[in-house]
């Protein structure tokens, strides 16, 4: 079980942005994990399972008054970020690029974040998604669609210096 | 947008979020292994009903201490000598200093009196208008000072306030000596009454208005305000009264002093310390 707290803490921070809060989602996913460890299917794969309290954790996180203040907060910090986003682009890196993307990504419905972490950040197969997710396969597939083209939209408009292909 | 495009831009994102640098992950505190999760189903049932117990015991007496009503029934017992003071425990707000009027002339009436024998009885309704003790025992009994000691009761006077006008004796079971002052310089109205109880005699106050715990020749002694029921009684007699002077109750030796006045509580506590 403990393999899994990587990427239990990063869904946790991608959803939170947050380290100290991906920490405590952290925590309080073991904990709750061996609490209902009765209820487990040992025959199923674990990582759906624990990622699954994870996302829960987190949305829930996210409804209280201190995470809309942060997110507040965020939201400003990521407007005057884009306003320096020629210097950005001129220094960036790979890491660089992928902040700017999360960024992006950030200013998506959190359903949609969430689809977009789960595939495209942490790799996981739709296959697993689903299991996550507790949707049918079909049901992954058209939310990554519909998730992509939201964003494709926001990077269109809001960060431009995405919009370059670089490999 | 077509479909190639939109599988060209997932794989633009896919690539472009690899590079996305985490915070190392943190140390997660060790979790209690799952068998010692399952360690509180091994306490023992005793031990958790008495949790219980202890635990329905302290909500009840919240809820008890809550209702102001119910509250008001735990009662406080001070005692001093054979008086017994029952007070609200805890007062619920600061009691009011009730003043007094020092000037006020006290007359007994005589045709208003009931004679004490009158009274002598088990049950008896409190009266509703309020007097002084001295007013209530209507004089019955009087007699002299050396009288008073030769029947056996220990009468010391306050020297403070001099010989008494007048001294009555009572038998209530128990003696119960009544020394009274005068308003001078007339006659017909009483100023300050004394009375000892003997150990024989239990005598109980009814919430005063205003309680203070104090001392008498370094000695627990109580000063109560405002109008009060006074229960006097022994196994045979039980005389209720509405009292409304002040009083200061203390001990001398096995006796009970009730000192009523309209006097300050300072200048009845000098009164009672010059008691030899």
């Amino acid at each position: 079980m403990q393999a899994h707290q990587p990427g239990v803490f990063r869904l946790a921070y991608l959803m939170l942005g947050d380290c100290d809060d991906a920490e405590d989602v952290t925590q309080e996913t073991f904990i709750r994990a061996y609490r209902a460890i009765h209820t487990f299917d040992p025959t199923r794969e674990m990582r759906p399972w624990l990622l699954s309290i994870a996302a829960n954790l987190a949305r829930n996180r996210r409804r209280s008054l201190a995470r809309l203040w942060s997110a507040l907060q965020r939201m400003v910090f990521a407007q005057s970020e884009l306003l320096q986003s020629p210097l950005i682009e001129d220094q960036a890196g790979d890491h660089l690029r992928a902040e700017r993307l999360w960024q992006a990504v950030r200013r998506l419905p959190i359903s949609d974040q969430e689809i977009i972490y789960l595939r495209h950040f942490l790799e996981i197969s739709e296959a697993e998604v689903s299991q996550i997710q507790n949707v049918a396969l079909g049901t992954v597939k058209s939310r990554t669609h519909r998730a992509l083209a939201k964003l494709r939209n926001i990077i269109e408009k809001e960060f431009p210096d995405l919009r370059e292909r670089r490999s | 947008m077509s479909e190639q495009e939109m599988q060209d831009f997932e794989l633009q994102v896919r690539q472009t979020a690899r590079g996305f640098v985490y915070p190392p992950v943190p140390p997660i505190q060790p979790i209690q292994p799952i068998g010692g999760m399952d360690k509180r189903t091994t306490v023992p049932l005793a031990f958790r009903l008495g949790l219980a117990l202890i635990a329905a015991l302290l909500i009840l007496g919240a809820v008890v201490w809550a209702v102001p009503a119910a509250r008001a029934t735990l009662l406080r017992v001070l005692r001093i000598g054979v008086v017994e003071i029952i007070v609200p425990e805890p007062p619920r707000t600061p009691m009011p200093v009730v003043s007094a009027p020092r000037t006020s002339v006290r007359t007994v009436v005589a045709t208003n009196t009931i004679p004490l024998s009158a009274v002598a009885t088990r049950t008896v309704t409190p009266m509703p208008q309020a007097r002084s003790i001295a007013d209530s025992l209507d004089l019955y009994g009087q007699t002299t000072l050396e009288k008073a000691r030769s029947s056996g009761i220990r009468i010391k006077v306050p020297t403070a306030l001099g010989e008494p006008d007048a001294v009555y004796l009572q038998d209530f079971g128990g003696k119960l000596a009544v020394l009274v002052w005068f308003e001078k310089p007339a006659s017909n109205g009483v100023r300050i009454s004394l009375q000892i109880f003997t150990r024989d005699i239990m005598a109980q106050k009814m919430p005063p208005q205003v309680l203070v715990e104090t001392q008498v020749k370094r000695k627990p002694a109580a000063w109560v305000e405002g109008a009060h029921m006074l229960q006097i009684k022994n196994g045979n007699y039980d005389l209720v009264q509405l009292v409304s002077q002040h009083a200061l109750i203390w001990t001398e030796g096995s006796d009970t002093y009730r000192l009523e006045t309209d006097l300050p509580m300072a200048e009845a506590i000098k009164i009672a310390d010059s008691t030899p």
